[in-house]
């Protein structure tokens, strides 16, 4: 590999681990500067996945000869002057669900394992013509239906900060790559939290934004009406940066919004003095681990040192999330795995299997009265803002539970994992509205996620008041040690 | 099909055939069973909400003219 002269500096005055390490912005200021070149951020990252991913399984398909090519080439366009923007040079991985062309796509099951698509997903599309550097396909829960980041037919994820410990799914790989420094940005798909949940219990920065920001043609479904595209990354800066690349009007779906998409660094002032910060009640009043209770309560403590006017509220709908949001998620994903189940249940992990069964049983009326009552949920949930500009709460209320366990006490009461992972996270996809998780501080080694959560289309708002939180705080530097 | 909270399970296996399900595998198929009756009372939760002043939410349209 021939590194150019032209760049000042060399790997061996920055160490790999310093570049992996490093946030996205701070290689991208380094790349611009030509103090280090796109083949050399390539190759170190290239290393680090080879020297952890036996550990912690985050990939399904390995960057290749491509993505080499890729860093040459955004190496060559910088050199010659003509810089793309903030991600020019950049490694980005994408959870194994968003299309690449001409590279496999299995979403995570080994029915897909020989699919190739012959085409881009849009946020792929806008990731290359951006200048990222796309490298490779990351492990995720089977078909994205799952918060455990358990994936039998391709390993399990195992968070970095504990290898016996759950990632968190279904973005799982997305979450432990960026945490343990194999990727400095990667993208996940959250539809009852999973960019979210892997993003707080593996200690980075992960944004949900509101329904029809981000493109999700050429993604594979889960279920249409609550799936999103999110970044995941280090801290917030990053997931701005990412954002104003890939948010924004896709006539190739349908979902997509014709609203206006801000600029999302620069709303990034760090001013927060008399922002409106509410604090559901009914968040406190279900199960939640007193650690994360403390660190929930510390954080609100920064934005009131902030000049942040915090207010308590009442949600009370908020207790119905689950049951509106289950059998919809349950019926849209029988409606699109109905075929393929036919020919290759016993391909399917059984719990998954039957949970797609389960949804063939619900009727177009149980539907409908579902979306009503989701209608009647997102009407009484948006009056929450006209008290508050922002809500704040944990985005899970267990630290991550061990692989094995499949419950969890909290505060002598046990709880499945999958409904404990779920709690805080569903309201934002039966909603639509945008949600970021921030890491808060760590109980017992492992970290814990705050969630910040607005209006539709107020990412600019909840970006600014996380980045306000990440300058006061340094939770979002801590380093697992992988080896 | 919410009234069908309790189904029995003679009739959730004929329904199973109809939807074209493999029910073959008995202990996958209990699984199955107790799956749809627990998503069939929350199912009959949400008919008891108050819901008349509500149309299906139009996910798809919903925000594209939110001015807030």
């Amino acid at each position: 590999m021939n590194h150019p002269i032209h760049f000042l500096r060399s790997r061996a005055m920055m160490g790999n681990s310093d570049l992996c390490y490093k946030t996205a912005h701070g290689l991208s200021k380094l790349i611009r500067a030509k103090e280090v070149s796109p083949v050399e951020v390539f190759q170190a990252y290239l290393d680090r996945i080879n020297d952890t991913d036996a550990t912690l399984n985050s990939f399904i398909s390995y960057p290749g000869e491509e993505a080499l090519q890729s860093a040459q080439l955004a190496e060559r366009e910088i050199l010659a002057g003509h810089y793309r923007g903030p991600l020019h040079g950049i490694p980005v991985g994408l959870k194994d669900i968003f299309y690449v062309k001409d590279v496999k796509n299995t979403a995570g099951s080994k029915i897909f394992d020989g699919f190739v698509p012959s085409y881009d997903s849009t946020v792929a599309a806008l990731l290359r013509a951006g200048g990222a550097v796309l490298m490779g396909k990351l492990n995720l829960h089977q078909f994205a239906f799952g918060p455990t980041g358990l994936n039998e037919d391709y390993g399990n994820m195992h968070n970095p900060w504990d290898i016996e410990r759950l990632a968190g799914g279904s973005s799982g790989g997305s979450g432990s790559a960026v945490a343990s420094g194999q990727l400095p940005l990667a993208l996940g798909t959250d539809t009852g939290g999973s960019v979210r949940i892997p993003a707080s219990l593996c200690g980075i920065t992960g944004l949900k934004p509101t329904y029809g920001r981000i493109s999700r043609y050429g993604v594979v479904p889960l279920a249409w009406s609550f799936d999103h595209v999110g970044p995941m990354t280090r801290n917030v800066w990053d997931s701005a940066m990412m954002l104003d690349v890939i948010a924004g009007r896709d006539v190739k779906d349908p979902s997509s919004s014709l609203k206006p998409v801000d600029h999302y660094v620069k709303s990034l002032t760090g001013e927060v003095k008399g922002l409106r910060l509410g604090v559901p009640k009914e968040y406190f009043e279900l199960p939640l681990d007193p650690a994360i209770e403390k660190a929930i309560k510390d954080a609100i403590g920064v934005f009131n040192g902030l000049g942040v006017e915090i207010k308590e509220v009442s949600w009370p709908i908020y207790q119905h999330s689950a049951n509106i949001s289950t059998p919809m998620i349950y019926a849209e994903a029988a409606e699109y795995h109905r075929d393929l189940l036919r020919k290759y249940a016993d391909k399917y992990d059984p719990s998954i299997r039957w949970r797609v069964e389960t949804g063939l049983f619900i009727s177009g009326s149980d539907y409908l009265n579902a979306s009503r009552a989701r209608a009647k949920y997102t009407t009484e949930s948006l009056a929450l803002f006209d008290e508050v500009d922002l809500l704040i709460g944990p985005t899970i209320p267990v630290i991550a539970p061990r692989i094995k366990e499949d419950q969890v006490t909290i505060k002598q009461q046990l709880m499945g994992v999958i409904p404990a992972l779920t709690q805080y996270t569903r309201a934002f996809n039966l909603t639509g509205f945008p949600a970021l998780t921030v890491p808060c501080g760590f109980s017992e080694g492992m970290p814990i996620g705050m969630q910040l959560a607005g209006r539709p289309f107020d990412e600019a708002r909840i970006l600014n008041a996380g980045y306000a939180y990440q300058q006061l705080t340094d939770w979002h530097r801590r380093r697992p040690c992988v080896h | 099909m919410s009234q069908n909270a309790n189904m029995s399970k003679e009739t959730f296996l004929v329904m199973a055939k109809q939807l074209g399900l493999d029910i073959s595998d008995a202990n996958h198929m209990e699984i199955v069973y107790q799956q749809v009756n627990e998503i069939m009372s929350v199912v009959t939760k949400l008919r008891n909400m108050d819901l008349s002043d509500y149309e299906p939410s139009n996910t798809f349209s919903s925000f594209q003219s939110y001015d807030g």
